[in-house]
Parts: C-alpha cells; structure tokens; sequence
C-alpha cells in the first residue's frame, strides 16, 4: 500500500529533480532553445530596396554572460556576483549566422554578433546550473539559490507570470440584457506577434452575424462562410452540425444572405467595407488579404488555410447554438482549463520579436544608406548591436513590456528566503484591478493543486495575484502537427471529409450527428465516432510514451455535447497525479523502494505511465482518490500528497487545517515580512537594503516541506517560550510582553544593511565627476565637520561609526547647465553631489566596494550596518496570522514563573485567540512544548502531522506537565501563586521587518518646501504632522480661532507683503533705495504691509501668469469713524 | 534611593521611593499589614519601566503613619537579622 511515507518520498524524488522555479527554468530554455531560432525564422531573410541583394538568416546562438569592458577587449566572462556587484547585466552575446545573396551569389556564411540577452540564472544557458556546490560557493553564489531570475544592472529581477484567458478557443456566453445580441463566441486569434478578437453575435431576429479587427462593422455569418469558399447553403449547414435542430436555426442567416450568393459577391460585400468605392477586383483582393492576414490568424494567414477557418468559424457557430438551444452552459472563464499563464519563456519571445524586428529595420536601413554611398558592404560595420540589448535591457529593468503592460519585471523580494521563492512562483492576472471582478478573485474548484488556496494579498489585488501550489507544474507547449497527424491515424475523421462523405451518401447524417467532435488546442479537426474511446486511447498512447507528456485529452460529454478536446498548447497548469486502474495505483512499493535506492527518479515513473499531469481540462474526467483507501473501482487517480495543494508559503505553517482560513492567508502574507536567513552569501551581496536575522533557528514544530524548500537552513524566526496570561495589562490590543533578559542575552537581534552608492559619470563635453573630498568652494558643500570621516580617496573606511547627514562617499560634479560655469571659477562651478547617510539613520561601515562598470565609471558602493535589539512597539508574528506589537520589556525578574523556576520569553494576552480561532497555535504550543520535552521536532505537516494530540498530550503527562500544557505559575514581583494554571509552550515567533528604528519621527522646527514656503512632508524630509482639513473643522467648530491661526498661518508659511493702495498689486521693499516699489506705480504711491500665507501669494502669481489680473483691496482692520472701511 | 511625600493626612501617607521596585515595596507593605493599628498598606509600581514606587498606609490613629512606616522597616530588618544567624548555624 501507499502510505504516507511512501507517497513523500515521491514528493521529494520530485522536487529534488525539479527544484521550486521549473516553471521558469522550462520556459527560458524553452524560448533559448526553439523559441529564439523560431522568431528569426519568421523573418528568414532580409530583403532591402538594393537590386540583386538579399541577406539570409541562419541559426542564432547565445554565448555564456560576457561582459564587454569600455577599453574594448575581447568579452570576458562574468559570475552572477560580479554583475550584482559592478551594476552589470548578466548577459550573453546572440550571435546570427548571415549569409550575404549578391546577384544570386551566395558569400561564405558569417556569424555576427547582434546583441546580448539577459540569461536567466540556472537555466540551460547559464554556467552556474552545472556548478557543484563547491564551485558556487567558490564564485560567491548561495549553493541553494534556485535561479530563475536575471540581473539587470546589477539588480536581481523576476519575470512575474501572467494569466491570461486561453487564446484560439471559442468561449461562449449570453448577450449583455437588453442589447439586440443575445448570445455571443468570443475567439481571441494568437499568431505570433500579435492577437486579433473575433466575435460572433446571433441577434434577437436569430441571425448570426460576425466581427473582427480591421473590417467595420458586422458581417452576415453565410456571407463570411461564402467568402471562405464554402458556398452552397447546403455545405455552410454541414460545416455547422449534422444535427437538424441546429441547421433550423441557420435559417434566418441563410434567408439574410440569399442576395449574396457566390465567393466573388461575399468577398466584394466584404470588400465594401474595407475599401470604399474602390474597383470590385480591388475590393476582392483587399477582402481576401484582410481575411488572410485578419481572420482568425492563428490557423494560417495563407489562402490555402481559408476552408480551416471556415470550419473553425462554422464550429464557433454550432456551440453558439448550442448555448442558444440551452444544450451547454456559457463557458466559465474563471476555468483553469480556459486560462493560460504566460511565464518568462513567452514574454521574452514577444519581447525579443520586437527589438529583432526593430534590429531588422535598422539592418536594412543602414544597408540602403550604405550602398547609396556606394560603400563596399561589411556587415559587421553595419549591424547595429545594441538595439536587441538596449530594448530588452530597458524592457527588464523598467517592467514595461511591449504590449503596453506594466509591472511585468520586478524586484526579486529578499526579505527572506520564503518571499524569495513566493515571488519566483507569483502569478498575476491581467484583470484590471479596479473592476470587482467578483467571480474572478474567487477560489475556483479547477484551483486546487494548482494555486495556493491561501496565499493571496488583501485588498484591491485580492484573488487576482495568486502563488502556485506545490505541485503545480506550467506546459511548455509541443508543436500540435505531430498530434493532429496521430488523431488521423487514430481514425477521426476530417470535417471536410465527413461532408463529402454525407454529401454523397456514404455516411449517415443521423450517426454523423451522434459522432464526438474532436478539437485540438481549439481547433475543430473532425469527427470520431465514440469519443470515449478515442480519449482512452490517446491517454495510453500518452502513458507508453508514443505521444509526448504534455499532450492532455479531455471528453466533454453532456445529454447535448459530445466533444473531445486535445490540448498541447503551453501555459496550461497541470498537476501529478498517480495513475489508478481497476483499483490499483500503478505506483508499487517497488518503485518506491527503487527511488530510495536512487535506482529511479520521478521522471521514471512519469515515462513509464504510472504518474501523469493533467491540466484543468482533463481532471474533469478524472475521479481522483484522496487516499489510497478511497480507491473504488471508478477511480482513476490517486493524488499524490493532498497537502501539496497549499502553495510554498502556506506550507509552512503547522497545523494550518486547525486554523480558521483567513488566518492562513494573512500568515502567508506576513512570512513574507519575517526577519532571517535571506541568502546564504549575504555577506557578499549588496543589497540596496537587507535585513539578517541573528540567531535563526529552524522551528521545533515542522512540516515536511520546509526541509524540501530549505526552510530549516535559511529559517527566519526563532522558538520562543510562550505564556498566554495577562500580565501587568502591558500585552492588551495585541501587543505580547518579552522577557528583557531573553533579549539582553541575544534574542531576536538583528542587523539591517542598507547601500550607498554612486558613479563617477562622464559628461558629453569632456566633463566628469569626481570622488574624492570636495573643496570648500563647490556648490552645496555641507561643512568640513561633515567630511571627517573619509579617507583620502574621498571614501569613508570599514568600521567607521556614522550618522545621519554623514557623508559617505564624496563627490563633486559638473555643473548642469553651460552657462553656469561662465561667470564662476573653475572650482566654483563644481557642484558638490556627495552621498550621505538618510537623516534619522545611523550606524557602522560595514563594506566599502570599489570597483569599474562596463562603461569604465568608477563605481562606489559603501553597505551601512545596524543593529536592531528587540525594543517597545517593534513587530513580531507567530505562523498563525497572530501578530503584534512589543508593549513591554520586562526584567526576567518580574516576570511570571514556573514551579521549574521556568520563566517566558513572551506573553500574549489570552483574547487574541477566540475571536480568530487559530488553533493552530495553541496546537502548535502544545507540540513545541512536547518537542522540547522529548528532544525531538514534531511534524505538524496538515492531515498528516505526527505524533497525534493525544500521544503528545500523554507524553507531556508522563514527563510532569499538565496533559494541556498548562503550569501553575508565580508572580515575579510578589512570589505570589497565580490563581489558575497558564498555557506554556513553545511557538516559533517570527521578527517582522517593521520597526520603531524606521519609523519614529517628531519636528519641532524643520526644512519647508520652496515653492508653498510650508512644512515638508513624510519622516525621510523631516516633515512636520498635517493639521488636515478635518482636524480644521473641529478648531473651527469649537471657535479656537487663535489656536486656528497659530496651526494654519503662524507655524505653517507666514509671510509679509507689500500692496499697492492703488493698484493691489503686490510690491516690495527696495533695500538699494530705501523705498517701497509698486510695480505699476513704483514709488508714487503708499504700500502697505500685509500678513497673508505664502501659498496664497502663489496663488496670485500663479494667476497672473494666466493672464487674470487679481487685484488686493485694502482696508482696515477696525473701522474708522463708523465706516465700514471700504472707503 | 530617594524617598519623597507625595500624599499626607492625618492616619494616611503615601510615600515614592525612587530607585527601587518590587524588592522593597513588597517587603514594606507585608510588613506594615503585619503591624496592630495599621488598617491598610499596599505599593505599586506606576510604570515598569520607570524605577519607582508607591507606598501607602493608613492606620486607626494608634500610630503615625510614618511610625508605621519606620516600624515596618525595623521588623523587617529584625527579621532579616534573625534569618543571618539562623543562617550562621547551618
């Protein structure tokens, strides 16, 4: 039998072959390896406007990450941390192989170098996924680092996977109410490069009418079918169904286009609307080229391919009935079968398809410029190789995509080991975020194994970002010709054929209709008579290894719909599952005992068809067992590990299935934030901010994946004794009590790194910066006292206690503007651009970095350390969504102890539990309690964990602890019993990222904004508190007025102006002539001094400027002899 | 240690003892419970993390509260004395 521990080692067979980023890794060597020579081509030859000449393109090759150094020598090769440390990009050449065609005489084939690409760290192309780990440590790289991600200058960026909704499929759905359509397929056509909608709408008078991009309006459906070339009404019926019912509903489409009744006519209606009053044999030929290029262009763009669309477009139209007869349901889009993720493979295809196209043009242009030059052709000269390298290395770095998408590269997130690898298996939808999209962002049933049903953010991104479970593993994609080739050999018959066949009564239309209809990836590609059957048969040909893995086969069978869908597409999320038939699982002890013995390795097993992958799709016709004594006769799979369905965050909390959910997912959320080990060779890395747990301890309560993620060498947390009591009222809302001493003696310290650093930049003009200690005459120069701390090179040393406003690293540059420099000095002109330390920082340089980028620039980085001692109001979290602030540090003296003389390390107040019902955590107090006890971890992995409640509770009892983990305890400060008995155990507490050190700010007085002359905002500016609008409503409300002026005016931007009596214009006091100037009325008149803010003196000039002449009428301030002081 | 009035009447005083904590508050309010004409002695400490403490008493009017006060300290130096020479013997 399977048991459990059998079933884990399959688990552990799989991840060490596969490691946590496949999904990546598989797509980047996917796009290296055929993707790449795929886009080149597409292009095939370049074909410029010079007689005679025509260039062909070859193979395409990328070379290992090189650097090319600004003195110009040959490429070196370059490790991962050189590029992290000197900002550059981890790159390797792509060479072309061009062959130049003069006058039909073909030159000796030359390989070109036509820019660099980004390499994605362990993957096929990378050095480092061959290095043992010896060699990674040796070239600085933790031996554990799963890769997966690129360095773009010098910063580590993740390729986040997008979802998207499958392209080429029709999906079908109801009208909006109310509207004239009533029933609509929608078809999103992906051929490479670019995407086409087409829609196709039956209306309320039942008529099927078709659009797509480039042609306006709505087309008749027949007259669509007729310029395809399927022209008898006869043939369009067939095309649609065999099926009587749902040829009477074509009915009124064919009355519609009964005027229109040859391919010529249905090409010129088509034609009418594209080109307007043009020749009928242009029109023609514009329709056929717009329904080439335009229609459904993910079966061909050729003439030939037009009878495909034609039977695609009859199928969309079937299933469209279908839904209107109420024989299916509309699609669901929240499916995972009808979703696709686009991984870094796809989107460095599209991505390189533009910049090589870009590259194209530029070639053939530079070619054309050249030869009207009559130059001699070289075309090393005229390539141009930085327009591949710059596009995609702008691309990376910035996260805009082609396509207009944003975000879709981002920082690779080191808080720590788990947010590293969460983000590496991040998916992101392309929904927008500001709709509801209710159903969306709900937890589907096509999710389970496939995405992580807890690790989600809260808020507006809520069920749209989402991580991927365990398992999951994301298809490639395999060219479908292979298949579609087996699906005819297998006996299904083309749609074509089966016309015909009707057409000329050899087939009987009533078991044609009964027939399965076959598609492949979307397609329709025949009839088969018992689909059934057909699925059963390419599912073995799948399992004996005739047909690729990654081909999935589903029949859809309904009282209406019989349809078989083949799908060998990529994007497609599939899960393994033990292949189970009449009752037995296919995996045998045997192979299990051969994997222990490394005789066989889970890719075996998958080869030999006994595990297999099903996507979204196929899993509807699979009944899958959730144990091995589940399995009846019906059942088909045996899942592997049901606690693989969370994803790698939610996998480390103990007990989870005893925690209310949304406690789960807000865990998920906060391990993220967890102070630790983030990389084993943090030493090395300069971060630009990095936080390092000191003492990490891996938790006394496991599951048993953490060993699988290398949770237990990078942990990021510590075991903490923990006392549910209140105590001193100091732990109330939340907040828990740590013991001083426990903290004194080391616990939960941490250091944060944070980096400087800066470039000596040249300037066009010969200009450049300058490190080194800036003269007292440059621009901005702070003080000597501020330069104190550097060494001759203008660089601070190692171990040099600094502060905030500190200068690091001095500096000293050009001024920005030409004409500054005419009337200063040389030395004056220099603008002082040093880098200091952030105000209200301080701490300890801890390294010093000097080194060149591949421009040549000198390049500084100086890393700042600090330590963090646990103090009031810093944040700590269990693995059960309880977090909290520190409220109080207590001397171990005064805190509560045990009869053992046993005291905490922190106290949490008990009304932290009932209202969130994590009982995870008192579970997990009890087994860290009975794990201490006995001297050994327990595995709290969900449904499986070991030892049981009962066992530890025995245990504990038999080792003179209370069965509950509870202990009578005394009070530290009086040696008093307290009255009942106080939970004790031990919980493996977390340190979160958010600390007082960052966050504490007060101003008295401080810096202002120069345009508004008020308080500047947020604690890096020193900024003031906004006394806000509503905070103004309740002085006014009470009628404070002097407190209202004294917040608004007086302590905010105050100032004097000078107004003319006469004109109301703002004017000022001359000092050269002693005299107050009107600007109208210069010295002729009086100007009165006035108390306004300074942002309303803006506002005036800001008017002005508009051409609004805003004029001060004054007057005063206590009336005059009864007046009303306007006169 | 610095000792200050901070409430006085005439059965009733409360003292604040700087830089000590529960060791002796403890100690002095147990003993002044101890003590015939003593209706009431307690301490706090008002804020842990402060160094300082309050101790209040309140008698019938047979002692002074400050008597009160002086004579817990001397009972409890006396048995403090006694718990050394009983130590001596072990």
């Amino acid at each position: 039998m399977l048991n459990v521990e059998n079933r884990w080692t399959l688990i552990e067979s799989y991840f060490k072959e596969n490691g946590l980023v496949r999904q990546h890794l598989d797509s980047f060597d996917d796009f290296v390896r055929n993707k790449l020579q795929q886009i080149v081509d597409e292009q095939g030859e370049i074909t410029p406007e010079i007689p005679g000449l025509k260039i062909k393109l070859g193979k395409i090759r990328v070379d290992r990450p090189k650097v090319r150094e600004a003195d110009r020598g040959p490429a070196v090769e370059i490790t991962p941390m050189e590029a992290r440390l000197r900002n550059l990009t981890y790159a390797g050449p792509i060479y072309l192989t061009i062959t130049i065609i003069e006058n039909n005489i073909e030159s000796e084939p030359t390989e070109i170098y036509i820019g660099d690409l980004p390499i994605m760290l362990k993957s096929v192309i990378d050095p480092t996924s061959t290095m043992s780990a010896e060699e990674l440590i040796k070239i600085g790289e933790d031996p554990k680092d799963p890769g997966g991600y690129f360095i773009i200058n010098g910063t580590e960026k993740v390729i986040v996977t997008q979802e998207d909704l499958a392209v080429n499929r029709i999906l079908v759905d109801y009208g909006k109410p109310g509207a004239n359509v009533t029933h609509v397929a929608k078809i999103t056509s992906a051929a490479p490069g670019y995407r086409v909608q087409t829609l196709i709408e039956r209306e309320k008078d039942g008529t099927i009418q078709v659009s797509f991009a480039s042609v306006p309006g709505k087309i008749p459906f027949a007259v669509m079918m007729r310029a395809l070339g399927v022209v008898t009404d006869r043939d369009i019926a067939f095309a649609v169904s065999f099926d009587p019912t749902i040829q009477n509903e074509l009915y009124p489409s064919l009355e519609q286009a009964r005027a229109i009744s040859t391919m010529e006519d249905a090409l010129a209606f088509i034609g009418d609307r594209i080109a307007i009053g043009q020749k009928r044999e242009n029109r023609i030929h514009k329709a056929e080229q717009t329904i080439d290029r335009y229609f459904l262009p993910h079966l061909g763009t050729t003439p030939e391919t037009r009878k495909l669309k034609a039977y695609y477009l009859a199928a969309a139209v079937a299933k469209l009935i279908e839904l209107y007869l109420g024989r299916r349901e509309p699609d669901d889009k929240d499916h995972y079968a009808n979703k696709r993720l686009r991984l870094a493979g796809d989107l460095m295809a599209s991505l390189f398809r533009v910049a090589f196209k870009a590259f194209v043009k530029d070639l053939t242009y530079q070619l054309e410029k050249s030869k009207v030059r009559g130059r001699k052709l070289t075309l090393s000269n005229l390539v141009r190789s930085d327009i591949i390298t710059e596009r995609i290395r702008h691309a990376l770095a910035t996260g805009n995509w082609v396509g207009n998408k944003t975000g879709v590269s981002q920082l690779l997130d080191r808080t720590n080991w788990l947010s590293m690898l969460s983000h590496l298996r991040r998916v992101v939808s392309s929904l927008a975020r500001g709709q509801p999209n209710f159903e969306a962002r709900d937890l589907h049933g096509t999710q389970w194994g496939r995405m992580c049903p807890f690790e989600t953010p809260e808020g507006p991104n809520s069920g749209l970002v989402k991580n991927l479970a365990l398992m999951a593993q994301i298809s490639v994609g395999i060219d479908d010709k292979e298949v579609e080739e087996e699906l005819f050999r297998l006996g299904v018959i083309p749609v074509e054929e089966a016309i015909t066949q009707v057409v000329e009564g050899r087939a009987d239309l009533e078991s044609l209709a009964s027939y399965a209809k076959v598609f492949l990836n979307g397609k329709f590609v025949g009839y088969y008579k018992d689909g059934a059957e057909l699925a059963n048969r390419i599912r073995e040909l799948r399992r004996s290894g005739q047909l690729n893995d990654e081909v999935n086969v589903a029949h859809i069978r309904t009282e209406f719909v019989n349809e078989v869908h083949v799908n060998t597409d990529g994007g497609r999320v599939r899960r393994p599952l033990i292949v189970v038939k009449n009752g037995e699982p296919l995996v045998t002890e045997e192979d299990i005992d051969n994997i222990r013995k490394g005789e066989k390795t889970f890719k075996d097993l998958v080869k030999e068809g006994k595990i297999e992958f099903l996507d979204a799709e196929e899993e509807e016709n699979a009944y899958i067992a959730l144990e091995p004594k589940d399995i009846t006769e019906e059942t088909t799979h045996l899942e592997i590990w049901p606690p693989a369905i969370l994803g790698i965050v939610a996998s480390i909390i103990p007990y989870p299935e005893h925690n209310q959910s949304p406690r789960n997912t807000y865990q998920s959320a906060m391990a993220k934030q967890a102070l630790g080990l983030y990389a084993a060779n943090f030493q090395l890395r300069t971060d630009s901010r990095a936080h390092f747990l000191h003492y990490p301890q891996k938790p006394l309560v496991q599951t048993r994946i953490m060993d699988v993620i290398g949770y237990n060498d990078r942990p990021a947390g510590a075991n903490a004794l923990m006392a549910v009591m209140t105590y001193t009222g100091y732990n109330m809302e939340d907040a828990i009590i740590l013991n001083k001493s426990s903290v004194d003696r080391g616990m939960y310290r941490s250091t944060f790194f944070r980096l400087y650093s800066t470039e000596e930049l040249k300037y066009p003009g010969g200009q450049e910066d300058k490190i080194g200690i800036p003269e007292p005459g440059a621009r901005g120069y702070k003080g000597k006292e501020y330069y104190e701390r550097l060494e001759d090179n203008g660089i601070v040393a190692p171990e040099v206690e600094v502060k905030g406003g500190d200068v690091l690293i001095g500096k000293v540059s050009p001024p920005r503007f030409l004409q500054e420099f005419k009337e200063l000095t040389a030395e004056q002109a220099k603008r002082d651009t040093s880098v200091t330390l952030r105000y209200g920082e301080s701490g300890t340089v801890d390294l010093v970095v000097v080194t060149q980028t591949a421009e040549g620039n000198k390049l500084v980085k100086v890393r700042v350390r600090d330590l963090r001692i646990p103090e009031l109001g810093d944040k700590f979290a269990t693995r059960h969504g309880q977090k909290g602030v520190v409220g109080m540090l207590l001397h171990e003296a005064d805190m509560p102890y045990t009869v053992d003389g046993i005291v905490p390390d922190i106290i949490l107040n008990p009304h932290a539990l009932p209202s969130r019902m994590t009982v995870g955590q008192l579970l997990e107090a009890l087994a860290g309690k009975y794990a201490a006890v006995v001297g050994k971890s327990v595995d709290a992995t969900p449904w499986y964990y070991s030892p049981k409640e009962d066992e530890m509770k025995k245990a504990l009892l038999e080792h003179g602890y209370l069965s509950n983990a509870a202990e009578v305890v005394y009070d530290g400060r009086t040696g008093q019993k307290v009255k009942g008995t106080i939970l004790l155990g031990i919980v493996y507490y977390m340190k979160l990222h958010h600390m007082v050190a960052d966050k504490i700010h007060a101003r008295a007085r401080g810096p202002v904004q120069i345009l508004t002359r008020q308080p500047t905002e947020g604690r890096a500016r020193e900024g003031g508190l906004r006394f806000g609008e509503m905070e103004r409503d309740c002085l006014i409300g009470f009628g404070a007025a002097s407190l209202l002026k004294d917040r608004l005016l007086d302590n905010s931007d105050k100032t004097v102006i000078y107004v003319c009596s006469q004109c109301g214009y703002v004017g000022y006091f001359d000092r050269k002539k002693n005299k107050y100037w009107c600007p109208i009325h210069e010295d002729k008149t009086v100007l009165y001094p006035v108390t306004v803010s300074y942002a309303f003196k803006l506002l005036l000039q800001e008017l002005m400027s508009m051409g609004i002449s805003p004029r001060l009428i004054l007057g005063d301030k206590v009336p005059i002899g009864g007046g009303d002081g306007n006169e | 240690m610095e000792v200050e009035v901070t409430r006085a009447g005439e059965n009733y005083a409360e003292i604040k003892v700087k830089g000590e904590e529960h060791t002796l508050g403890n100690l002095i309010a147990n003993y002044l419970m101890r003590l015939p004409g003593v209706k009431f002695a307690s301490y706090s400490m008002p804020h842990p993390l402060i160094n300082e403490i309050l101790i209040r008493v309140m008698t019938d009017g047979s002692i002074s509260p400050y008597e009160a006060f002086r004579k817990a300290a001397e009972e409890a130096l006396k048995d403090l004395d006694r718990f050394e020479e009983e130590l001596e013997k072990v």
